[in-house]
Formats: C-alpha cells, structure tokens, sequence
C-alpha cells in the first residue's frame, strides 16, 4: 500500500494565486449578486469589477516589491511562475482594464451591458490572461488561454448586432483552429522532451543538443499558427478587421491591446530560448513574419475606408513591429516591448473610445459603415476639442515626437541597430513613416474638410462622464508619456533583466 | 505473449458473443412473456413448446425480410449505426468478471476478457460509446421521428452519464480502485460486506441511471411509438433493426452485471454457490428491467430532464460529500 | 478472484473490438444476401419513401432545437468535473486531509455554477429565462 501523501501547505505558495484569484472571486461575487437580486443597474457592476480589479492590482504591486527583494517566486508545485514578465504584463492587462471596463457607462443603453454575466465573464477573462503569463507550464497555459479566449467570443456576440455575431463566429472557429494548432504544438515538445514546462524543455533540449530538431521545428511551426493567430500577424490576421469592426468600439481597443500582451509574453517564454540556441529556420521564420506583418498591413490600412478597420489594420501593425522584440531577443528589445505596449495601450484605447464616443445605433442614409472617414470630416468646426483629442492619439500612433509612442518606437530601432539588425531597423523606420499617412488622412479629414450635415449629431451621441475621464486619462498618458518614459524604463528594465530575459 | 493467451482470450470472446447474442434473443422472449402474465394474457404460444422457439421464427423473419434503405439516407452511415450499437454492446463486457476464476483440465481460467485496471471506467465509457448507434441512425435516416428521437437519446444518455458518474463516485471512494475484480474482492466477506449497505443512495441512483443508459421504459423517450413511431429505428427494418434490439438486450445484461458486482457483493467469494447468486441477482435485474415496463408509464421529456438535473445531480453531490466526510473522521 | 498478470491486458479489448465489429458486420451482409435470396421483393416506389404520413416528402434538412446544444454544453461542464474527480476518489485515502480539501473547494465552485444555471432555467426544458 503507497503511504498517505502529506502536503505542506506552506510548500503550496498559495500567495502565488492571489491576483487571479481575486479576480475570480469578483467575477463569482457579481454571479451571485445577480442571483440575490437581479435587475440592478450596470454601475453597481462596473464599480464591482473596479473595485475587485483595484485589489488585483495592489497583489500585483506587492509582488512586484517581492519580486525585485527575493527574485522569482514560485507556487502550486512550480506550476505558478511569477517572475518580471509576469508581473509587469499582469500590471498592464490589469490597468488596461480598468481603462476599459468605465466605458461599459455610455449614456446610450446597450444591450450587452443588461447582462451581469458581461462583467462576471469580463473578470473572468482577465484571470484567465493573468494565468496565462504568470506560468510556464504548456497546460496551464492552454487553460488560461481558453478561459480568456471563451469569455471573449462571449463578450464580443454579446453585442448583439448581425455583425457582432459574425464576428463572434469567426474569431471562435479560427480561435479553435489555433488552439488546436496550440495543442499539437505542445504535444510535439512534450513528446520530445517529457515535459511540460517550458524551462525544463529548454534545458533538456540543450542537453541533447537538439537531436530531434525535425520535430522542434514542426512544433515551432504550430507554435507560429497558433501565436501567429493570436497576435494576429500576416498570414494568421483575416480575423481582425472583421472581429474589431463586428464587435464595440471598446471591446475592439481592448482586444488590441491586453490578449496581444499575454500572448507576446507566452510568444516571449517560448521563442526566446529558441531564438538564442541559434535555431536559424525560426529566426528567418520570425523575421519574414514581422517584416510581412509590419508592411502588408500598413498598405491594407491605407486603402481603408473607415476608420475602425484603419485601426484594425494599424494594430496589426503595431504588434508586427513589436513582435521583431521578440525576434530580436535582447534584455533591450524586451524592455522595449513592455515599454512600447504601456504606452500603446493608453493611446490605442483612448482612440477606439473616441469612436465608441460617436457610435450611432442605426446608420443613417448613404453610410456604408459605422465609423468612415467621412463622418468625422470638419469635426474641428462643430467639436474642437474632441477633434483635438482624436488628433493627439492619431499624432502617437504616427510616433510623432512628443506624443507617447515616439518614445517606444524609438526605443525598439534603438535596441534593433544596437544588437546588429540594421536593415530590420530600417523596415521599422519606414513602415513608421508609411504609418503616419493613413494616421494623418484622418487628420486632413477633421481639420481641413467641411462638416457634412447629418453627422455632427453624433460626434458625442454615446459621451458620458465616465467615458470622458477615460479619454482624459488616456489623453494625458500620451501627452506627458514624455516625463513618464525614463522612470518607467527604469522599472521595467529591472524587472525584465532580473527575470532573466 | 504465449499462444495460450491468445487462444483463451479468443474462446471466452466466441464463448461470451455466443451466450449473450442468444440471451438477447431470449430476453425477447422473457421480456413478452414476463408482460403478458403480468397482463393476464399467455405470450406467445404456438411455436414450440410453450412459444419457446419463437426466438427463432423472429429470427428468421428478420433474416429473410426484404433489406430496404429507404431514399435520402446517407447511405454508409445509415449501415453502420446498427453495427455500432450492437459491438459497442458487447465490448463493455471486456471488463466485466462473468464467473470466479475455475480450474478446467489443470489450466485456470480467468472469464473475463480483459483484467484491465480502470474496468468500471472502461465499461461506462464503451457503454457511452454506443450512444452513436442510435445518434448517427437518427440523423443519418431524413426523418424527423428518427431525428427527434436521435437529439433526445443524444439528450438522455448525456444527463444520465452525469449520475452514473457520480453514483459510482461514492463506492470507488471506498474501494479505491476501478477494477471490478477489487470491487468484487472488497465484498468478498459476505452479505454484510455489500457496499449497497453502507451507499444505498449511490445504489438506488446508479439502478435510476441504469434505465437511461438503457433506455428502457419509464426512460423509453427515445422511441417512444405514440409520438415518434419507433425513433431512430423507423427507418430501419430486417437485420439492421435486430441489430440495435440485440444491443438494448446485451446492454441490459451487462448493466444488471455491473450493478450486481459494485453493490450487491458480485460473486462473493468466488465459490460455486458466489456464482451461482451472482447469476440469481443479474436475472432479479433484468426481470427489474421488464416487470419496471408492465407496471410504469413512461416520462415526459422535461420530467426527465427536471428528475436528472434538479433531483438525481444534488443528491449524487451530496452524497460523494457526505461519504468523504464519513470517511475523513 | 485473483488478477491474472499478463503483459498486454488491453489485448483482450482490441480482440473483442475486431470480433464483434466483424461479426456483427458480417451478420448484416449474410441478411441482405439471404434476403436478396429469399425476400418477397415489391417494386413499389412509394415503399422507399421517408416513413410519415400525409405531407409530400421532402429532403430533411437535420436541424434541432437549440435546446438540445444547451444540454450538450451541461453535459460538458460537469461530466468534465466527473472526470477530475474519479482520480481522486480512487487516491482518496492517499490523497489524506489536502485531497480532501482541495476537492470540497472544487465542488463548492461546482455548486455555485449548478446553481447559477439552475436560477437562469438552463436546467429547463424549453424554459430559458
């Protein structure tokens, strides 16, 4: 008879699940105030989710302080891995949330935010992100992934508009496909080296010199499908434009900015290894996939008539031009990546809560969709200050200098021409300045054009307060992102270096 | 592997196919005899003595009725899901120990076809397997009974996995173990020694889930004939529609055996007189199964789903709770 | 009755799988050549149409209520749930005070699903709230 296991529960680092758990426990605790007493209005909730996602920031913050005392801290039979990376982009998932979940208060009432579940599978969501980086275990992973990935297509149907169910349709089959892709990828690293987590592959595949280097190649193949998906890069990127133009405006910019962190941060555990054991096939791989990424969608967002699919495109863009960190590789580039994405996040999310701002329920007559170029044309004269705004995060997309993103942009060319990439330097330069002129257009659109009459009822159809504050934070993130820049690449370096990537 | 093995798995295979495709044949004939006395009628009569070779006109007919596959059927599937049900059937009792081990000629038999570790499991899983019998039949015939009758066994079988899964939760607590030979062995110490004593409520659902698995009467929704004629098998008639009642028949055999051996202490100790009331406690069963039919109407689908969900579900909770509460002081 | 130690205990399962899909097949065949052989045949047309009575017959095109999806995704969750449990009732003397725990807390957020679904009729039949 086998002995009784004994499991010290100090041995667990229970610790190590706070900041998910947390999240989860608010996502159970608006289930169960739904079911104490429904029909409550949509505030209670969001301040709910805001109140829950306050706490899971202060754990993070505190793990932070751990972290940079004790150094990676491990929990749950090594399955939990809170290191740097896991910290810092559980810090911009979480803020970017709660970015997000204020403009669930629009003054217009939809009719997904009826639903207490949208909140419950909203924080849902984020615990499955946050599990997603804060491991290096291939099933845990995968388990995050789909939590995160099932709540998504949830949220995005919830929209409940023909084109958001279309769009829920699509992102869920092609989601599966890459979770499929995902599955056998870590089959096929489990198969040749008997283990799941990602470490212990790395240094048993180095150990046998990668003698079954067929088969890493073929599961890195899936790896790129499946990562390729989620990250959306060329060819893996049909999905987006379709998915961001069906779902809201809001769920839209939050789909650009907090899924794409986690997967660049599984992308990063992942690849980076391979990359620096001189596995050649997937250098040539990535770099064909970022130059492709980073070029081929600047010209589709060129051609775009409206500009929620511009933004589509150009965040496709965006995460090209940052998925070359990874490809890259150094403490440099990687310290780039977290820096470019906190700043991406604050000016991409205040841009697409522009477009939530006037979003309209029903198109009037000769529109063929719902944000075009034409709607905005002449907003200077009818809503300066809005036209401003929009201006200011178009003018952070291009990376015009002072504005937010310049400084990330120029941090990456920097660590590009540092580590010997020059000519991968000079793509990301010129695809930069391709960038600015579909940014611009929109530009030339509200400052130059006359109003055409019809639209300017909806410039601030859907504002409310809480949606301005939203604006305004993101607005000030991109104005004085300037004096943020140096501190907080100091954080993140520190975090970055000691987490050993 | 020895050719001994080989040739001993093989027989008790031909044996184990042979016995219980003829029991299926019989519990036809058990099934309308034990109806018609429980009616006041005789059964059947004119074939053999007492109607006993009444089986064998059945099959016959069967065997020489006109094979029609009717038209817009998918044709291969529509061939196959017969075939399914029946195998599937009998490949649950692969785990299943008929009889304790004997000596024959100096060579000790083992009658059970594969001593796998994880039996019970195996058998619920093959057993759920056969759900694809009357699904693909179902979907693969154009015919709305059939369909209606295939999404409700799809339905049924599904909800009823659930209790069955957490009934057996309880006992295999106790046993810590999935064989059915270490659940028998546990029980080895007679009468007293019978799970059904210290897990009736686990007993008593896994006998309810039981039915559903089988899909017999009061759970007979899937071809229920006053509302879908005959379900998944209108379309279906000669051999191929033999085929799913030989599965229905195999199917209840073996679930009496299974619910025999984990809760009523199986064969015991392994005598000759274990045996022997191993087999008394399997017929009680399948005679359950039909004197169930002559005295029960059958259900409503929602009264199904409203006994599985609201009723069956808590109360198989709660008692996989309790039973490790037992067990922890 | 004593287990019997042999190498490949699965053996037995792959041979029962082969023999009964293969007899039970073969059954089939022999009743068709024995019916083509013996049956009374008719020409009829009307005899190969979907069994129905009344309407013109046309092509089924196999859709059910949603209702049935609903199920099918009940199912899923909590014979999932099953699956996890059935290694620790197995281990569950072994598994001592933290398995036991461990597994409370499990059913505990089971019960707070099951009885989320049970408030918002999922558990009805064509009663969705």
């Amino acid at each position: 008879m086998l002995e009784p296991i004994h499991v010290a529960l100090g041995s667990l680092n229970i610790a190590t699940l706070a900041p998910m758990l947390i999240a989860i426990v608010g996502a159970l605790s608006i289930l169960i105030i739904d079911l104490a007493k429904g029909g409550l209005h949509k505030s209670l909730y969001v301040m709910i989710a805001l109140l829950f996602l306050l706490l899971d920031l202060g754990a993070l913050v505190d793990f932070g302080g751990v972290f940079l005392k004790n150094g990676t801290i491990l929990g749950f039979f090594d399955v939990m891995l809170m290191d740097g990376i896991a910290i810092l982009s559980q810090i911009i998932i979480v803020v970017g949330s709660m970015l997000f979940i204020p403009l669930a208060l629009t003054s217009k009432r939809f009719h997904e935010y009826d639903y207490p579940e949208y909140f419950a599978l909203f924080m849902f969501m984020i615990a499955g992100f946050q599990f997603m980086v804060a491991t290096d275990n291939l099933i845990m992973i995968f388990i995050g992934l789909e939590t995160a990935s099932l709540a998504l297509y949830t949220l995005i149907a919830l929209h409940n508009r023909s084109k958001s169910f279309e769009a829920a349709v699509k992102y869920f089959t092609m989601g599966a496909l890459a979770a499929g892709f995902y599955a056998f990828g870590s089959m096929i690293l489990y198969a040749i080296s008997g283990s799941v987590e990602i470490n212990q592959i790395a240094t048993i595949m180095a150990e046998d010199h990668y003698r079954n280097i067929g088969y890493v190649l073929l599961s890195m193949a899936f790896m790129i499908a499946a990562f390729g998906f989620k990250l959306s890069m060329v060819p893996f990127h049909t999905w987006t434009p379709d998915v961001y133009e069906g779902s809201s405006a809001a769920l839209a910019g939050y789909m650009s900015i907090v899924p794409k962190i986690a997967a660049f941060v599984v992308a990063m555990r992942l690849f980076e290894f391979l990359v620096h054991s001189g596995v050649a096939w997937l250098q040539v791989i990535l770099y064909i996939g970022v130059v492709v990424t980073m070029t081929a969608s600047n010209i589709w967002a060129l051609v775009q008539s409206d500009v929620k699919r511009m933004l589509a495109y150009s965040s496709i863009s965006h995460a090209g031009f940052v998925m070359a960190a990874i490809l890259i590789g150094t403490t440099q580039s990687n310290t780039g990546l977290f820096l470019y994405w906190a700043l991406f996040s604050f000016t991409n999310l205040g841009a697409f809560t522009m477009l939530w701002v006037n979003r309209q329920k029903n198109l009037i007559a000769g529109q063929s969709s719902d944000h075009p170029y034409e709607k905005f044309s002449g907003m200077v004269k009818t809503m300066p200050m809005a036209a401003v705004m929009m201006g200011l995060f178009m003018l952070s997309l291009a990376g015009i200098p002072p504005f937010g993103l310049f400084w990330g942009k120029m941090y990456l060319i920097g660590s590009a021409v540092s580590s010997g990439y020059t000519v991968l330097a000079l793509i990301m330069a010129l695809n930069s300045a391709i960038a600015g002129y579909y940014y611009l257009k929109l530009i030339v659109f509200m400052f130059m054009k006359e109003p055409i009459v019809g639209y300017d009822q909806y410039y601030f159809m859907n504002a409310s307060l809480s949606l301005k504050t939203i604006i305004g934070i993101a607005a000030v993130g991109t104005i004085f992102a300037v004096f943020a820049v140096n501190p907080l690449l100091k954080v993140i370096t520190l975090f970055v270096y000691n987490s050993g990537y | 592997m020895d050719v001994a093995f080989i040739i001993e798995t093989i027989a008790k295979i031909v044996v184990i196919l042979l016995i219980f495709s003829a029991l299926a044949g019989l519990g036809t004939y058990f099934e309308r005899k034990v109806l018609a006395f429980m009616q006041r009628r005789l059964g059947p009569m004119h074939v053999g003595p007492y109607g006993l070779l009444q089986v064998a006109a059945d099959g016959i007919k069967l065997f020489t009725k006109e094979d029609i596959v009717p038209q817009n059927v998918v044709k291969p599937i529509f061939k196959i899901a017969p075939v399914i049900t029946a195998a599937t059937a009998f490949m649950a009792s692969a785990a299943i120990p008929f009889w304790p081990q004997f000596t024959a000629f100096g060579y000790t038999v083992h009658p059970i076809v594969a001593d796998i570790n994880v039996g019970i499991l195996y058998v619920l899983g093959i057993m759920a397997i056969g759900l694809y019998g009357p699904l693909l039949g179902g979907m693969a015939s154009a015919n709305k009974w059939s369909l209606i009758s295939a999404a409700r066994s799809a339905a049924i079988f599904i909800s009823y996995e659930v209790i069955t899964g957490l009934a057996l939760l309880a006992p295999l607590m106790m046993v810590g173990s999935l064989s059915l030979i270490d659940i028998n062995n546990y029980q080895a110490g007679g009468i007293t020694h019978w799970i059904v004593w210290s897990q009736p409520v686990a007993f008593v659902l896994f006998w309810i889930a039981a039915f559903a698995e089988t899909g017999r009467t009061p759970f007979h929704l899937v071809a229920n004939d006053h509302e879908i004629i005959d379900g998944f098998g209108t379309e279906y008639s000669g051999m191929r529609w033999g085929m799913f009642f030989i599965g229905e028949y195999a199917n209840m055999f073996f679930i009496s055996f299974v619910i025999s051996i984990v809760f009523l202490g199986g064969f015991g100790d392994g005598t000759i007189a274990g045996a022997v009331q191993l087999l008394l406690k399997v017929s009680f069963f399948f005679f359950f199964f039909l004197w169930t039919r002559a005295a029960w109407p059958d259900i409503r689908p929602d009264q199904l789903m409203w006994l599985c969900w609201k009723v069956l579900m808590p109360i198989a909770v709660l008692n996989v709770v309790a039973t490790g509460i037992v067990m922890m002081f | 009755m004593e287990h019997y130690n042999v190498a490949n205990p699965y053996f037995g399962v792959f041979v029962l799988f082969v023999l009964t899909f293969g007899a039970f097949y073969a059954t089939t065949v022999i009743a068709r050549l024995a019916s083509r052989a013996l049956a009374a045949k008719d020409t009829e047309k009307i005899k190969l149409t979907v069994y129905e009575c009344g309407p013109e017959v046309t092509k089924q095109p196999n859709r059910i209520s949603t209702q049935f999806y609903l199920f099918a995704l009940l199912f899923l969750l909590f014979d999932v749930e099953i699956v996890f449990m059935f290694p620790w009732a197995i281990d569950f003397k072994l598994l001592g005070w933290f398995g036991f725990a461990e597994m409370m807390m499990f059913i505990l957020l089971l019960a707070i699903g099951f009885v989320y679904a049970w408030k918002k009729g999922a558990l009805e039949w064509h009663n969705i709230k």
